[in-house]
């Protein structure tokens, strides 16, 4: 009787130390307060833009505030404490960050997606303060101004080291390797970044850039610029702008009837100058980095035009705004935390193998499966991502567009680059 | 008692805080020449802007009485109110318009109204006859004497009662003053008033029929100007002693 | 040879726009008393305004600029009444300042009310035009005959009318003018019409020259207009008239390959800046001017 008495206690002596280990749900409540903040150009020259990213990032929260609801996590709060608006230029971006850090108290800013703007804002605000920032911008340099492991500043889309190298490899493709290329660029960072990583990958493989112009896009005429872009005998052209500034370029060269938009090639922030309410020029093709190349990017373009459709026309380079969304929230879900350097420590983890592949839309179930300890991975609208420890994604997909004789833009072809 | 023309009654008025004119009166008879004479800085200068509603008066009147005998208040009125009513005023030193032709000048005198010009251009190129010859030429590249006929043609151009001169003499060699006074006393002789200031007082008293002297912005004396040419105290004062004869040539 | 040509046509227009806003500005400091610092936001509120009309309100462009000269004339004359007549008197540099505010103000408003997105009016800014071996771009066309016409004619106007002449006296010899009959405060308002009108129509081109255009337009040029009323030499309205052409002229030819290669294109205004450093140290009074003080 002692003997049964005994070993009854101390099967419920067991029992009771290790019933912990196995939590029912809600058990142990994680609990934070996730609050995001969006930094981009809302007005000036790229409100179109802008006004997109930020509708991108906002129906994402909306999303997993939904979602939370659904579970009925109450403990979990996130939400958008602000849009703020960086016009485009460096200091008014940085006074918006600072707003955003010091007086909202963001734990992630996403935006912007000029480089120039988001050079600046990492450099003053969010890495000093130790804030997270998922840019759009696609400057190779912006990543090198992490300090260290985790990084804070994170780059959801390839960089232009790898677009100037595309860029080559695509002309090259369609004008031959040894053909003629003016080029111009704005003298702006990204400008002069791009042109001279180009002019390094096309020159390397034969080919010729007869005249090669950095250009002040302010100035109140640019027809001189535009007669020196038509000599030199080209094959064809490059131009590096964004779209408002170059129609006044164009306009130039268009009079000069030496210009043949069909043989031309812009940037990424070229691609669509319809709808970025600034004329576009038929022929005239452009790349930017695909970000269409996630299995849930319809679901995600389905779920914008419904939520802000009416109000704001769908860009699909706003997919990596969405992302970074999904992304800092599921980190910080593994983190049970808000804090950024904690966030930022599950990033690279969350979006590469191993484990189960989640879409946005199966948020649900990544919820429940991170609160039970599994291992997922991520993958966003935009494709598998693949974050590397540097802060830049691993995966390259560009998407070639070209205007079309009604002056709308599509997307003709997609290629996969291998750096 | 004459029939005055203009008449300044206790003037104070200054530039800034400082006044420069304290209680000045002074009147003008119709058709007479009165001067006004006094050392530098009397206020000579300041009295006539201040009829002239160039400088604002603080306190006391200026009045014009017109052929029917109508008083016009000057310190109520701007300056183009003012010639309007029949005066006009030939400054010192910015009596011309430099840029402008000799002719443009004369148009201007007439304020641009075209019956006028007509009426007075030829009486008043009959009294500057040199005017004739240079019409098309810029008023900056006239002589000293030449612009000073000009400043004078000018105010004529309105077909003035009652012309203000200040030190119409300034700055011009022996000869071309005498011709200066000269044209004055005819312009007078036709029947407009003047009231002038003068450097030169002794020639300027000659030609006054009354005179007043200023001294540190205050009526000192006055009377006609043969008289106060007269007195020695006015002489020694503010003529300059004239040198006798045995001084003159020892 | 035809870049040669193209630069000259190219440089008369600018030079034309020059000479429109350079004429208002001399005669407002002739007349005024007044260094007019707002007077590129004129231009550049002239060239928003004829857009409102030419875009949204579906005007054509010449309506459209018509609406924009008498817009413009009208806000020259309100400033004029509401701010700078009753801060009247206190003094070259109190008046610069606020002038200077009032510009920084227009230029805001401009910003706030159209935003900073470049504009364009509704005109095909890729048609050319072939006048012998020139190339003409629109606003070209446009310019060129606005300038033939306008131009000598606001020289006639100076010259002739009296109230070109009133307005000569006035900034010649104020005090005289007034003693002469002339009524001052009417002179004055009168300045800022014309003035406001030259203005706004000068705008309205430089809006169309430069295919597109943003709130900066009136400030990237006010330093050039300031450089032509000192070349024509400062009150003196046919000199800036001149001035004007001659400046626009010289900044593009500068330009020109015949000259070692030319000029680079970004450097036009600090040739204008040389001229005008150079003109304050050697001749002061300008091309036309006097060498007398205010």
């Amino acid at each position: 009787m002692r003997r049964t008495i005994c070993m009854c206690c101390s099967v419920a002596a067991i029992i009771g130390l290790l019933c912990p280990a196995f939590p029912v749900s809600g058990a142990t409540p994680v609990s934070f307060d996730l609050k995001y903040g969006v930094l981009a150009p809302l007005t000036g020259n790229s409100a179109a833009a802008g006004q997109a990213w930020n509708e991108a990032a906002s129906v994402g929260i909306k999303y997993v505030t939904a979602t939370l609801k659904k579970l009925d996590l109450p403990d979990i709060h996130v939400v958008l404490a602000d849009s703020q608006d960086s016009q485009g230029n460096t200091q008014t971006g940085v006074e918006a960050a600072q707003k955003l850090v010091k007086i909202d108290g963001v734990n992630v800013v996403i935006g912007d997606f000029y480089s120039a703007v988001t050079s600046a804002v990492a450099t003053a605000v969010t890495i000093p303060n130790r804030v997270l920032e998922f840019t759009g911008g696609t400057s190779p340099a912006l990543t090198k101004l992490n300090t260290g492991t985790p990084a804070f500043l994170w780059q959801p889309v390839a960089a232009d080291d790898v677009q100037g190298r595309v860029l080559a490899k695509i002309i090259a493709a369609a004008l031959g390797p040894h053909a003629r290329i003016n080029v111009a660029a704005r003298n702006d960072a990204y400008g002069t970044s791009l042109s001279a990583v180009f002019k390094e990958a096309w020159t390397s493989t034969g080919g010729t850039i007869p005249v090669d112009l950095i250009y002040d896009p302010t100035q109140p005429t640019l027809d001189a610029e535009a007669q020196k872009l038509v000599q030199g005998n080209p094959t064809g052209w490059l131009f590096i702008d964004f779209c408002q500034t170059f129609d006044k370029l164009a306009f130039p060269l268009a009079r000069s009837g030496k210009w043949d938009p069909k043989k031309s090639f812009g940037s990424d922030t070229l691609n669509d100058c319809k709808s970025n309410g600034a004329q576009s020029f038929p022929g005239m093709r452009a790349t930017q980095a695909y970000p269409a190349g996630g299995a849930s990017f319809p679901a995600f373009q389905a779920l914008f035009e419904q939520d802000a459709g009416q109000r704001t026309k769908f860009q699909p380079f706003t997919a990596e705004a969405f992302d970074s969304v999904f992304v800092s929230f599921l980190a910080a879900l593994e983190a049970k935390s808000a804090e950024p350097a904690q966030i930022a420590r599950y990033v690279v983890p969350l979006t590469n193998p191993p484990g189960t592949a989640y879409t946005f839309q199966q948020l649900d179930a990544a919820i429940k499966a991170v609160m039970t300890g599994q291992k997922i991975r991520f993958e966003g609208a935009t494709g598998p991502l693949n974050f590397t420890d540097s802060g830049r994604v691993a995966a390259t997909t560009y998407a070639i567009w070209q205007v079309q004789p009604d002056g709308s833009s599509k997307v003709i072809k997609v290629v996969n680059f291998t750096p | 008692m004459d029939d005055v023309a203009l008449a300044a009654r206790g003037l104070c008025a200054g530039y800034g805080d400082e006044d420069v004119l304290h209680d000045v009166s002074i009147a003008v008879p119709r058709g007479a020449i009165v001067a006004v004479i006094g050392p530098n800085g009397s206020g000579k200068s300041t009295l006539l802007k201040t009829i002239y509603g160039l400088v604002r008066a603080r306190r006391g009147e200026a009045v014009l009485y017109d052929r029917r005998g109508k008083a016009h208040d000057l310190t109520a009125l701007r300056p183009n109110q003012i010639s309007a009513l029949g005066m006009n005023l030939v400054p010192q030193l910015a009596n011309v318009f430099p840029e402008m032709s000799v002719l443009e000048n004369l148009e201007i005198g007439s304020a641009l109204n075209k019956v006028r010009f007509a009426q007075h251009l030829d009486r008043v190129l009959t009294t500057f006859p040199a005017l004739r010859t240079m019409l098309r030429r810029r008023a900056a590249t006239l002589s000293g004497g030449q612009r000073q006929m000009l400043g004078l043609a000018r105010a004529l151009m309105s077909g003035p009662t009652l012309l203000i001169l200040d030190e119409p003499s300034a700055g011009l060699a022996p000869a071309v003053v005498e011709e200066v006074f000269a044209k004055i006393k005819a312009i007078n002789a036709e029947g407009v008033s003047i009231l002038m200031i003068e450097q030169k007082a002794r020639q300027c008293l000659a030609m006054a029929d009354y005179a007043y002297v200023l001294e540190q912005g205050r009526n000192r004396l006055e009377g006609p100007g043969s008289t106060l040419l007269a007195d020695p105290d006015v002489v020694r004062l503010y003529l300059g002693a004239r040198r006798t004869a045995a001084q003159r040539n020892p | 040879m035809t870049q040669f040509a193209e630069l000259v046509v190219t440089g008369l227009v600018t030079g034309a726009v020059l000479a429109l806003a350079g004429v208002g500005a001399s005669l407002v400091f002739g007349i005024q008393r007044i260094p007019n610092f707002a007077h590129g936001e004129y231009l550049t509120f002239a060239a928003y305004l004829a857009f409102l009309l030419n875009v949204p309100f579906g005007q054509n462009l010449v309506a459209a600029t018509a609406g924009a000269i008498a817009g413009t004339a009208l806000l020259a004359i309100g400033i004029h009444f509401v701010v700078l007549r009753p801060l009247r008197g206190r003094g070259l540099v109190a008046m610069s300042l606020v002038t200077a505010g009032l510009a920084l103000m227009l230029r805001d408003v401009v910003f706030l009310v159209a935003g900073t997105q470049v504009r364009q009016y509704a005109i095909d800014q890729t048609k050319v035009f072939a006048l012998g071996f020139l190339r003409i771009s629109p606003g070209e066309a446009v310019a060129i005959p606005i300038a033939t016409v306008v131009l000598p004619a606001v020289a006639l106007l100076l010259a002739r009318t009296p109230m070109g002449k009133s307005m000569r006296a006035v900034a010649d010899n104020r005090d005289l003018a007034a003693i002469s009959g002339i009524d001052v405060e009417r002179v004055g308002v009168h300045v800022w019409l014309l003035a406001g009108a030259l203005a706004g129509l000068g705008g309205v081109m430089l809006a169309v020259v430069e295919g597109t255009f943003d709130p900066n337009l009136g400030f990237q040029v006010l330093f050039l207009i300031f450089t032509t009323v000192v070349l024509g030499g400062i009150g003196n309205a046919y000199g800036a008239l001149v001035a004007g052409l001659v400046l626009g002229v010289a900044m593009d030819l500068a330009t020109w390959n015949g000259f070692f290669g030319g000029l680079d294109a970004q450097y036009k205004p600090v040739l204008a800046f040389c001229v005008l450093i150079v003109l304050l140290l050697v001749r002061p009074q300008g091309l036309f001017g006097r060498a007398t003080v205010l």
